[in-house]
């Protein structure tokens, strides 16, 4: 048999997601099933003094009104982290708003125009308070306080080593810098915030939402509705794209509300508006980056000091300050390192996981900087590169471990190979105003005259998985039928990104029998499933596919053993290909897996079932190198990528297609961070007024530069078969790539996402009279 | 969304009979792309939705010659003039416009606006009538069908009367279209010389954006001079607008100094505009775009001239 590792097989639910049979939690129907619709805050900040919702209550059709009247909740952090203490400031409806959005209010009625109607008949007194918008406004005053008593600081962490005030004191080199990163959504194509909730007749709730993290929501609804586990039961069918905004509860809550008080099924589905009202986006992070740096290159002291915007509670703030720190460390070794973070709380909407975790934001301001470094200390970029990171033996600095396996080198070679007029093999002297792209000359469309061009290039590190911060347990139930297919049972929820398709082929070769016997339900089902910490940390493949082996392995053996009863052989004369058993000495009769099953179910010794709930003994961390290539238009200041280039190191792509598909993903959406999306609140009220795609600027498809992958596999000690991760790394230089080619073609340093237009041209002007040209739309 | 009545008439009489009746309460809609938005966003709210879609004579497209046209001064004998148009139909999709080889000839300016209007997907429902109805600043039609010289027929169930597009306008979202009154026609006079044309756009993305700035300009030329120079905005201020000083600036200027010319133009158009300072984009550099856009625009319409040329030689 062919391995299926390494083969480029369709996603196994491709399919029914083309031809749109695929069923998500939206299309979910159940006899009485009434829809929820949430009143939000049009305020900022506000208390909730009263609130009569006695007309929306009485409107024929409504079913249920709940309120923070209604009693209290236990307070909850929406992340629902096991296992760790966390800021939990939130409450299920609050009784002060403290974002344009926040959940005041809700309602459940026959269908959705009588849901809105009942909304506008809802009569909540406010009183309005000051409110603070951005971290130095939040820092600046004591008049807002969006939590009572935290100064509107939710969080500090810091991290040091070594001393860095003596390694500045004796660095050739100091560089000192600001970098400012913006919110942004995640965009997934099935908006966020979809669920279905429904107590039985015995009070046993049911909830189906699409989720990344079916047992986390579990446990938050236990938590929050003060029920035992065991009776709440939580579905995740398809989900369409997660990229981190389903890290938490996002409507189930409220929806579990809703169901308990009406006594019958209900829906929320947010439309793309509430998604980008009220789920969350990323972290914009303001960093103030020093770096001791010496002649020849190597790197003396580091130090960051990151203030986190979390918005309106602390979710994931907390968590992505301590990490950020993380990231800052792992990115280049040094002796001397210094951290410092702060979460800072402002009435915006609360901010959550995307892609990354804190690495793109902290990716862009080391990697511009390090551009910076490189350039102004005439050094090859690479080779800077090749110097300072963590390779293998080292102990990385973002989780103690040591590294198991290192890609850069490849990296490196893959990109001296494809920009060889650039970043030739032997470091020498380039000067990037005589050096022109090689796109250049090709290109017929560019009009030199009005364009400028530029080459820029970045590195990112990333992790597979959450060792040692997070519990990493992964579980696996697999179970032989008497048919010889086998069911794998997995807390692992597949959202969109081909984790089961990825998973099912390690099983196959471990097993030995084919994928097309083997099932594995697109739906998690926390009632079937054993527990799994969920999708995030690009854990999937590392985490789950070592749990997936080991219960593979653990089968197989069992299998094995049962054969060889019946065929009155020593074990380790036979194995499993295809679905058959054979003896590897040739003298035993061959026999099918399924007269193996059948036998073991008919003969007493009972079914054949093996499982794994086990952690993974890692983390691998990996790396990746781009390049972006720019056009800047001499008129309009706009910058066009002309080419995106990835080359990355996942320690094995199990399915090169899959693997491709996040890279590319991951430069588009990266693209996206560089030039384009922010979210932007009225400074006047807090209203976010991008809330639809005509005002958000997601990248288009004619937005998309060309794009090349290139994938290097250096294996993993650890991970099955050698994988390590894919999923998030590559998105982490992307933003700093396209910034250092904007820097290379116009020799502005953009310091603030997304890369403007009109920053840039006040860059090019600037540079000549020093002044503001074009202040920055609705500051 | 509020629950509405939706309407579908087959015949313009039945569609004038509907909209008579139900007044200020009720809303013509063509394509919708821009109308369902206002509906789901609440910003309309009304009773009856009146489609256009069944009526048959409200498409279509290309060469008619028109009496009646002559309302200027300098044509009040009582004689009516004849001319050639190029006439659109209201309902014509975006998508019919960009695949009409004769609007690329005689609307060059058009027929760019509508290859970077919304996406494919948009321009298959989204209509030219719809397009000007709406009266956004940012309307990408706008300022092509402006340096054409657009007049629009207005009809009401009694009544037809017709006016140029520029004093269609009031301001964002309003027109001077009357209650129970329709667009029925669009007309663009074809001059002699022929007027070439040519839109840019500038927008953060390439596709599914408004311009933050749109120029159109339009001219043509004798041996020596730049004639008949039209030039208009889109999203260079309350309404689409012309930029009449702009125009006086090169009209009847020797070709040999077009460089300085259109960048003279250029700053004249930016400061004769009234862009505003938006969460979209400030002011300034709405200005700036209209500064280096108009030279863009002139230039490109100055190579369809010669490459006209070009092709007759």
């Amino acid at each position: 048999m062919t391995q299926m590792v390494g083969q480029r097989i369709p996603l196994i639910d491709g399919i029914e997601k083309v031809t749109g049979s695929a069923k998500f939690t939206g299309d979910l129907s159940l006899p009485g099933l009434l829809c929820g619709k949430v009143l939000r805050s049009p305020y900022p900040h506000a208390k909730v003094l009263n609130i009569d919702f006695a007309k929306a209550r009485d409107l024929p059709g409504v079913k249920a009104v709940v309120t923070a009247q209604d009693g209290d909740y236990p307070p909850y952090n929406a992340t629902g982290v096991p296992g760790k203490k966390l800021v939990e400031d939130q409450y299920i409806l609050p009784r002060k708003a403290r974002f344009v959005g926040d959940a005041i209010a809700a309602v459940a009625a026959v269908n959705w125009e009588t849901a809105e109607e009942a909304l506008g008949l809802i009569e909540v007194a406010y009183e309005p308070l000051p409110f603070a918008l951005d971290v130095p406004s939040a820092l600046a005053t004591d008049s807002v306080q969006i939590h009572e008593g935290t100064n509107n600081i939710a969080f500090t962490f810091t991290m040091a080593q070594g001393d860095v005030e003596q390694g500045f004191s004796a660095a050739d080199y100091v560089f000192t810098d600001t970098f400012q990163t913006s919110k942004v959504f995640q965009c997934s194509i099935e908006p966020c915030g979809v669920s279905v909730a429904f107590f039985d007749n015995v009070g046993k709730l049911t909830v189906w939402t699409s989720t990344q993290m079916p047992f986390v929501i579990r446990g938050l609804l236990a938590k929050t509705l003060q029920l035992p586990m065991s009776r709440v039961r939580v579905i995740k069918v398809n989900v369409g794209g997660g990229f981190g905004s389903r890290l938490g509860a996002t409507n189930e809550l409220i929806c579990a509300l809703l169901a308990r008080k009406a006594n019958r099924p209900v829906k929320i589905e947010y439309s793309r508006e509430e998604s980008f009202l009220a789920t969350e986006p990323r972290h914009p992070i303001e960093m103030h980056l020093k770096t001791g740096v010496n002649k020849d290159g190597t790197m003396v002291a580091r130090q960051l000091k990151a203030y986190v915007d979390t918005g309106a509670y602390a979710t994931h703030g907390p968590a992505i300050t301590a990490i950020a720190g993380r990231w800052f460390a792992g990115a280049y070794k040094c002796p001397h390192i210094k951290y410092e973070g702060i979460t800072v709380y402002t009435n915006t909407v609360p901010a959550g996981g995307f892609r990354g975790y804190g690495n793109p934001q902290v990716a862009f301001a080391v990697e511009s900087q390090v551009d910076r470094i490189t350039r102004e200390l005439g050094l090859d970029p690479l080779d800077f590169r090749l110097k300072n990171h963590y390779c293998r033996g080292d102990v990385w600095g973002f989780t103690g471990y040591k590294v198991e396996s290192c890609g850069l080198a490849a990296c490196v070679n893959h990109v001296r190979q494809r920009f060889s007029s650039r970043w030739p093999t032997s470091c020498g002297d380039i000067s990037p105003a005589t050096e022109e792209a090689e796109f250049v000359r090709s290109s017929q469309k560019s009009s030199p005259a009005l364009k400028k061009v530029g080459v820029g290039m970045a590195m990112a590190m990333h992790v597979s998985g959450g060792r040692p911060f997070l519990n990493e347990l992964s579980s696996v139930i697999e179970k032989l039928n008497e048919d010889g297919t086998v069911n794998l049972c997995l807390g692992c929820a597949d959202i969109g990104q081909g984790s089961s398709t990825t998973l099912l082929q390690i099983a196959a070769d471990v097993l030995g029998i084919e994928i097309k016997d083997i099932r594995l339900s697109s739906e998690t089902d926390t009632d079937r499933d054993p527990y799994d910490a969920g999708t995030h940390a690009s854990r999937q493949i590392y985490s789950g596919g070592f749990a997936v082996k080991v219960a593979s392995t653990e089968l197989r053996g069992k299998i094995l053993l049962m054969a060889a009863k019946m065929l009155d052989v020593p074990v380790e004369r036979l194995a499993i290909r295809r679905g058959t058993v054979f003896d590897l000495a040739g003298d035993a009769r061959s026999i099918s897996v399924a007269e193996v099953a059948r036998a073991a179910h008919m003969t007493g010794e009972g079914q054949i079932i093996a499982t794994a709930s086990v952690e993974p003994p890692g983390c691998p961390p990996v790396v990746g190198l781009q390049v972006a290539e720019v056009e800047v238009d001499d008129v309009t200041g706009s910058v066009r990528v002309v080419n995106l280039f990835g080359v990355h190191d996942v320690g094995k792509a199990v399915n090169p297609t899959i693997v491709e598909g996040q890279i590319e993903g991951s430069l588009l959406q990266g693209l996206g961070y560089a030039l384009l999306e922010e979210s932007i609140v009225d400074i006047n009220n807090g209203k976010p007024f991008n809330i639809s795609f005509l005002d958000y600027k997601l990248p288009t498809i004619m937005d998309l530069p060309k794009i090349e992958v290139a994938i290097v596999e250096v294996p993993s000690e650890t991970g099955a078969f050698g994988v390590k991760s894919v999923g998030e790394g590559a998105i982490v230089p992307t933003a700093a790539a396209i910034a250092n080619a904007v820097y290379d073609a116009t020799g502005v340093r953009i310091t603030k996402l997304p890369i403007k237009p009109e920053e840039v041209l006040q860059g090019l002007q600037a540079s000549a009279e020093n002044q503001v040209i074009f202040p920055r739309a609705g500051v | 969304m509020k629950v509405f009545t939706y309407l579908d008439p087959s015949s313009l009489a039945e569609m004038f009979s509907v909209l008579v009746a139900h007044g200020r309460e009720a809303r013509v809609i063509a394509g919708g792309t821009d109308l369902i938005i206002q509906l789901k966003q609440e910003r309309i709210s009304p009773k009856y939705l009146i489609s256009l879609a069944k009526i048959g004579d409200l498409g279509g497209m290309g060469p008619r010659v028109l009496t009646g046209l002559g309302r200027k001064p300098s044509n009040d004998h009582g004689q009516e003039t004849s001319v050639e148009c190029f006439s659109l139909g209201p309902l014509t999709t975006h998508r019919s416009i960009e695949r009409s080889a004769l609007v690329r000839e005689k609307i060059p300016a058009l027929g760019d606006a509508v290859d970077v209007l919304g996406s494919v997907q948009l321009r298959n429902i989204a209509t030219i009538g719809g397009n000007i109805c709406n009266a956004a600043p940012s309307a990408d039609t706008a300022a092509p069908l402006l340096v054409h010289d657009a007049v629009l027929r207005l009809q009401t169930r009694d009544s037809d009367r017709l006016l140029p597009l520029k004093e269609f306008y009031v301001g964002p979202g309003r027109s001077v279209l009357r209650e129970g009154e329709i667009l029925g026609e669009i007309l663009l006079p074809m001059g002699n010389p022929p007027l070439v044309s040519a839109y840019v756009k500038y927008s953060r993305r390439k596709a599914m954006d408004l311009p933050l700035i749109g120029v159109a300009v339009a001219y043509s030329m004798n041996e020596k001079m730049f004639q008949n120079v039209h030039i208009a905005l889109s999203s260079g201020g309350p309404t689409p607008m012309r930029a009449e000083k702009a125009e006086k600036s090169v009209e009847n200027e020797p070709v040999g100094d077009a460089d300085a010319l259109w960048a003279r133009a250029g700053e004249i158009a930016s400061a004769e505009a009234s862009p505003r300072t938006s969460l979209r984009c400030t002011e300034e550099y709405r200005r700036h775009l209209i500064k280096g856009l108009v030279p863009q625009a002139a230039s490109i319409v100055g190579a369809r001239i010669y490459h006209c040329q070009g092709d007759k030689q």
